[in-house]
């Protein structure tokens, strides 16, 4: 190869050189470059709180957190077998409404029945006693119930008022509005925490 | 520059054996890495060797060196770190060229369309001769192409070359030899062929 061609590539090299070193600052250069570093280091020591920048992660870390403290003072405050009693009356006693229709709830019976209310069952008898004064013996609990909130409570619409005036339930005092049935189930719980 | 744990009076305090030892070896990594980011202009030329233009080859320079700061644990024996680099830049640069030709193959581009792509005042500066030049580069073999960018544009040592590409430096003129004489041929038919 002639060396006037190599010096020719040479040149054009060179020429191409000195443009770019015009345009290079190694300042820049160098500080560019520190920024990225310096932004990955950051980014790798946050990295394992990616997960936390969307949502659906985030609520159910949450939620499993909520649980977690929910279940741990459960154990470590648990409520006595009184309030727990208590809180299951009103759970059932809530969810059959005025009373009226507990008969014939089958899931009522089911939920009552459980062994985590048995204790409960028969605290239950106990208070139904203690307001009718009367044995209640085999009757089922939903039966009772029904027949202690029905000769109390009679929520019947006001027609129905006059068909029922001599009726024998109505030797007991009634109870004409929701609020009144509310001061009777208040008066009920507490009976039923004094048995 | 750096300033070692022993010398620092708050670290002298709180110093346990094993906090100057993490210490210590960060502060070392980073030495190590200024005195590699010494060689900056020398990985810029080598970049420009590969790249359309200046603006070009400093993106490459810049993802040299930051590739060179997340792999320098490799790096075993820092007295050979020149060669180290030259390694993670030719690598690098050979990776961006895959990515680019990749990009065209997908684009449905030729090389004239990645030479459109540059910015007015770029193409300015580009003389019709460079360009030819270039274009011959770029259309070298991929073995002459290395070996004659790591000589011509970043004037590395036949030796340098020879340990970087683990060839002998035999092999490094002969290679230097065949792609000049390409370049020559390329750029005269171009000329007289318009």
């Amino acid at each position: 190869m002639e060396s006037g061609q190599v010096d020719e590539i040479q040149d054009l090299i060179r020429g191409e050189k000195e443009e770019a070193e015009r345009s290079f600052e190694s300042h820049r250069f160098d500080a560019r470059l520190f920024e990225r570093i310096r932004k990955t280091r950051e980014g790798r020591s946050a990295a394992w709180l990616f997960f936390l920048r969307k949502p659906g992660p985030t609520l159910a870390v949450s939620v499993l957190v909520l649980a977690l403290v929910g279940s741990l003072l459960f154990r470590v405050f648990p409520s006595s077998p009184l309030q727990q009693t208590v809180r299951a009356l009103s759970a059932v006693l809530t969810e059959a409404g005025d009373g009226r229709r507990i008969t014939g709830q089958s899931h009522l019976d089911q939920r009552i029945a459980g062994a985590e209310y048995t204790e409960f069952g028969w605290a239950l008898k106990g208070v139904l006693y203690a307001c009718e004064r009367q044995a209640l013996g085999d009757v089922s609990i939903t039966d009772a119930l029904s027949r202690v909130f029905l000769t109390k409570a009679s929520l019947a619409a006001p027609s129905q008022e006059g068909e029922n005036a001599s009726s024998p339930r109505m030797e007991s005092p009634k109870l004409r509005s929701g609020e009144d049935f509310q001061m009777f189930f208040s008066g009920f719980l507490k009976k039923f925490e004094e048995v | 520059m750096i300033s070692w744990p022993e010398e620092h009076p708050a670290l002298r305090i709180q110093a346990g054996r094993e906090i100057n030892e993490v210490t210590r070896a960060a502060a070392e990594k980073e030495a190590l890495f200024r005195g590699i980011l010494e060689n900056r202009k020398t990985v810029f030329w080598i970049c420009l060797g590969y790249a359309r233009d200046f603006v070009e080859a400093e993106e490459l320079a810049q993802e040299v060196f930051f590739r060179a700061w997340t792999k320098i644990d490799s790096l075993r024996d820092p007295k050979r770190h020149r060669e180290w680099l030259f390694r993670v830049a030719r690598n690098t640069c050979l990776d961006q060229e895959k990515q680019r030709r990749f990009r065209r193959f997908i684009q449905g581009g030729s090389l004239e369309y990645a030479r459109d792509e540059r910015t007015p005042e770029t193409r300015a500066i580009y003389r019709d001769e460079l360009r030819l030049l270039k274009d011959a580069v770029r259309a070298l073999p991929r073995k002459l192409k290395e070996t004659f960018i790591l000589r011509g544009y970043g004037g590395l040592s036949y030796r340098e070359i020879a340990a970087i590409l683990e060839i002998k430096e035999g092999t490094v003129m002969s290679r230097l030899s065949e792609a000049r004489e390409k370049i020559k041929s390329r750029m005269r038919g171009r000329t007289h062929g318009g």
